[in-house]
């Protein structure tokens, strides 16, 4: 019994020995640690990303650099495209104390954590909010203040930051709110102002024009969500004379230091006693300037962090599959036609030569093209690419195999297993295969190289096929090159261009290095003596 | 097996693989790409479908006149008027006697033969100059690099070689096109707009100028291959038991290395360069697309774009009759150079 269960897990010892003897090979780890780490890319893409690689278009501005590029002269002071104020979610009262929330002179104002929030089919889930409530005691017309015509406010909330970049391009508040009870007031306004370190610029209008309506919010919309949002592109429609010279963002953020951001709730109040509950379920101020994430953005705005990682996946699906596919049927076609001889040796054999003769790149577009063309093919197109890349690339790997096989086949103890009465399962099993499977390996990691470069240069050649939802390093490389060779005044864009081109490098240059580890440990002729 | 009977069944062998070749190509752009296109449609449909202009062409005094008239050239032209077998005979008349048609469409001229000869020169200089640079480096390295195996030059000139193997070749030619910049401040112009001024020797000044870019990209795409291939017939053959036996009898490294060593080690290498030389005509289409090469390899980009089969079809045969002159040429080569093949 012991016997037999030994021999069952006798191939486990040779699969060991193998694997101490890689772990030894330098050059065998780096390799799998580049593939680890784009296999983990490839996963993970999902969770690794945030935005859409191909239909997320303007994340941020066109020609974003990274935002770590900042520490460089020539991008110092970019205003990186983000949140300066993140929205908070308000779960719990400790939420809260993010805003300051000040009343008005003879006024009440408390606040706390209400459950009421709102839902929306997607984007963030909303655990609550925060409410407020604030009544006031109505002043005399003649009192009111004077840049305040429309009302009286009744509480306020603010946060302070910390400005030290350039000016964004664009910028936009937003508030998520809801008044719930509104006694003896007539109509709401928002107010957003921003302090600058020197002065205060009210944000929005009191003059209940265009943007005054955005703000506005009249009873018929009381007890209901409402989005308040101020954004540089609407300003200028408000007519205040501060933003007519030039763009709001370029005028409120001239200058570096502490600024404050004020929602100020007003109300008019019709009646004694005016009070305004109100919930807020999210406050936000987000900036669009010229630089973007980890990798910044392309010609359109997109994400190249989530094209580099998206990427990942079609160049080693397309590698790995058609490495092992090629290699597989290569193998077969070697082994049969090294071993068997005869007949299958000569047809393989011609099979080679013919496929040697043909352009390979120029015959692998016009198959690709070919494909293209009829709809149902073409929804399936990098299967059909893999089909392409597997046929057309067996015969030369199954040259190799069969020379490998001859030579097996022609040692001496491969012959004394014959004489001992050995059929050619067993020779197969026992001689021929072992001897052959590392050579096999290695093929297949050499091969996936192959195949991934191959990739990246269809991708070239035939951009105008290539899906519109899919990206790949290819296409990036593809979509990246005019602006790389002529764009100057995008710093001809390194951060789009090179890191698709250094992935292709770095993962096909992993696989040629497995291989070269594999062949070394299979083939001991090539380890250095 | 004598050198003349193993000459004469080569011969034999090559004549029958041109014939299957054509038989390929015949199916590979007269059949196949309308079997795909418009599935369950019959074969004239499809091509009229494809290639017969559906509109008069502008201008014309009788609109459906000039259609009819317009279809009529494109079907008689392309015989698309006739049946399969038909098409095949004439298919095979016209591949022999190098009636190449027409191009479908304007992009490149009118006679296939023409825009082929026109595009040769450009092709020949570019691939050759950077075939022939390739192949002496990667010869040179290669053998240096065997006989110093492990040792600082081996290992760096691999992974250096390794690496820029490596990198996508349109991806080499944009940073090459941004070395350029940095180094000489002008960016590389395509060369057609570069030439179309110039006469004489100041055409073939610029010709070269812009040479530069295209030759250092294939050049250093091409390396690699050689070196490595270099390389390990090189390692292989000092495991040799003659080259023991040299070293046994006192022979200078020097002399086994680059006498008894390179001179088989060079035969693998010589095969590979004879299947190059076949290719040239293929011509680098990334290279010549990416920096506007009026090359062959650009004319089939082109062709693929507009789906010119006329063109690529004659691109295909003469790729394959050159290679297939190249394998031949390289098998007599080897039966003069190796005794041991022909005599079996």
């Amino acid at each position: 019994m012991a016997r037999v269960k030994r021999s069952r897990f006798a191939f486990l010892s040779g699969y060991r020995r193998t694997a101490r003897l890689y772990l030894k090979s330098k050059i065998g780890m780096i390799g799998l640690v580049i593939i680890l780490f784009f296999v983990i890319l490839a996963i993970f893409s999902p969770e690794l990303t945030s935005n859409n690689p191909v239909f997320d278009v303007g994340v941020g501005a066109p020609y974003s650099v990274p935002a770590w590029a900042t520490i460089f002269p020539q991008y110092s002071g970019y205003a990186v495209t983000g949140y300066v104020i993140r929205p908070v979610l308000f779960a719990s009262t400790s939420d809260l104390d993010v805003w300051t929330l000040s009343g008005v002179t003879n006024g009440t104002v408390t606040r706390g954590i209400s459950t009421a929030a709102p839902h929306f089919k997607s984007g963030p889930v909303y655990p609550g909010s925060m409410q407020v409530n604030a009544s006031i005691i109505p002043v005399n017309q003649s009192v009111r203040s004077p840049s305040l015509p429309y009302g009286q406010a009744f509480f306020s909330l603010s946060q302070s930051f910390q400005w030290t970049t350039k000016a964004p391009n664009e910028f936009l508040i937003a508030a998520l709110i809801k008044p719930l009870k509104v006694e003896n007031v007539s109509a709401i306004y928002l107010n957003f102002i921003v302090s600058t370190p020197t002065s205060n610029l009210s944000l929005s209008s009191n003059q209940t024009f265009i943007l005054g309506q955005e703000i506005r919010i009249l009873p018929n919309q009381f007890g209901q969500w409402k989005w308040s949002n101020i954004s540089d592109a609407l300003l200028p429609l408000s007519g205040l004379p501060a933003f007519v010279k030039g763009s709001p963002s370029s005028i409120v953020f001239n200058q570096v230091g502490k600024y404050t951001l004020t929602l100020q709730v007003m109300g008019i109040p019709n009646g004694d006693n005016p009070s305004i509950s109100m919930n807020i379920a999210s406050l936000s101020f987000h900036e669009q300037g010229n630089a973007y994430g980890l990798l910044g953005t392309d010609n359109e705005g997109r994400d190249v962090w989530s094209q580099l990682v998206w990427g990942s996946q079609i160049s080693l699906m397309i590698g790995i599959l058609s490495g092992v596919g090629a290699v597989a049927m290569g193998a077969l076609a070697g082994l049969a036609a090294g071993y068997l001889g005869g007949l299958s040796d000569e047809i393989i054999s011609r099979v080679t030569d013919f496929f040697l003769v043909l352009p390979f790149l120029p015959l692998l577009i016009i198959l690709v093209l070919i494909i293209s063309q009829n709809d149902a093919l073409y929804a399936n197109l990098y299967w059909w690419i893999i089909a392409v890349f597997v046929i057309l690339s067996w015969p030369s790997i199954a040259k190799i195999i069969r020379s490998q096989v001859l030579s097996v086949k022609e040692r001496q103890y491969v012959e004394a297993s014959r004489a001992l009465g050995g059929g050619t399962p067993h020779i197969i099993r026992k001689h021929i295969l072992p001897n052959v499977m590392g050579l096999v390996y290695s093929q297949v990691a050499l091969n996936v190289s192959g195949f991934i470069l191959l990739e990246a240069a269809l991708d070239y050649l035939a951009v105008s096929l290539h899906p519109i939802d899919v990206i790949t390093w290819g296409a990036m490389l593809t979509n990246a090159l005019p602006d790389a060779t002529a764009n100057s005044s995008a710093g001809y864009v390194w951060w789009w261009f090179l890191p698709p081109g250094i992935a292709i490098a770095a993962l096909s240059l992993a696989f040629v290095l497995v291989g070269f580890a594999l062949d070394s440990i299979f083939n001991p002729r090539l380890r250095a003596r | 097996m004598g050198l003349g009977r193993y000459i004469a069944r080569r011969t034999v062998y090559t004549i029958v693989l041109l014939v299957v070749i054509v038989i390929f190509n015949f199916f590979l752009f007269q059949i196949m790409p309308f079997l795909f296109a418009c599935p369950g449609m019959t074969y004239n449909r499809c091509v009229q479908l494809l290639y017969v202009p559906q509109q008069a062409p502008k201008g014309a005094t009788d609109p459906i006149l000039a259609l009819h008239h317009e279809q009529e050239i494109i079907m008689t032209a392309y015989g698309f008027n006739r049946s399969i077998p038909e098409r095949f005979v004439l298919y095979f008349k016209d591949m022999f006697t190098f009636q190449f048609g027409f191009n479908i469409h304007g992009v490149l001229g009118g006679s296939v033969l023409d825009s082929i000869n026109k595009r040769l020169p450009f092709t020949v200089l570019l691939l050759g100059a950077s075939t022939v640079a390739s192949f002496i480096i990667g010869i040179g390295l290669g053998v240096v690099a065997a006989a110093k195996r492990g040792k600082i030059f081996d290992v760096s000139s691999l992974a250096t070689l390794l690496f820029v193997n490596a990198l996508p070749v349109f991806f080499l030619a944009g940073m090459l096109e941004l070395s350029q910049l940095a180094l000489t401040g002008t960016f590389y112009q395509p060369v057609g707009a570069a030439l179309l001024s110039k006469i004489g020797w100041a055409y073939d000044a610029a010709i070269l100028k812009e040479l530069f870019l295209p030759f250092v990209t294939l050049t250093l795409a091409g390396i690699g291959g050689v070196f490595l291939t270099q390389r390990a017939v090189m390692i292989d053959t000092m495991a040799e038991d003659y080259i023991l036996m040299a070293r046994a009898k006192g022979v200078p490294e020097r002399t086994v290395l680059y006498t008894h060593a390179l001179r088989n080690a060079v035969l693998p290498i010589a095969t590979a360069f004879a299947l190059s030389i076949g290719f040239i005509l293929s011509g680098a289409i990334i290279t010549e697309t990416v920096f506007g090469w009026p090359g062959l390899g650009q004319a089939i980009y082109l062709g693929v774009e507009g789906i010119d089969f006329p063109l690529e079809q004659a691109m295909f045969f003469i790729i394959s009759i050159m290679v297939l002159i190249a394998i031949f040429v390289a098998d007599i080569m080897y039966g003069f150079l190796d005794p041991r093949v022909s005599t079996g």
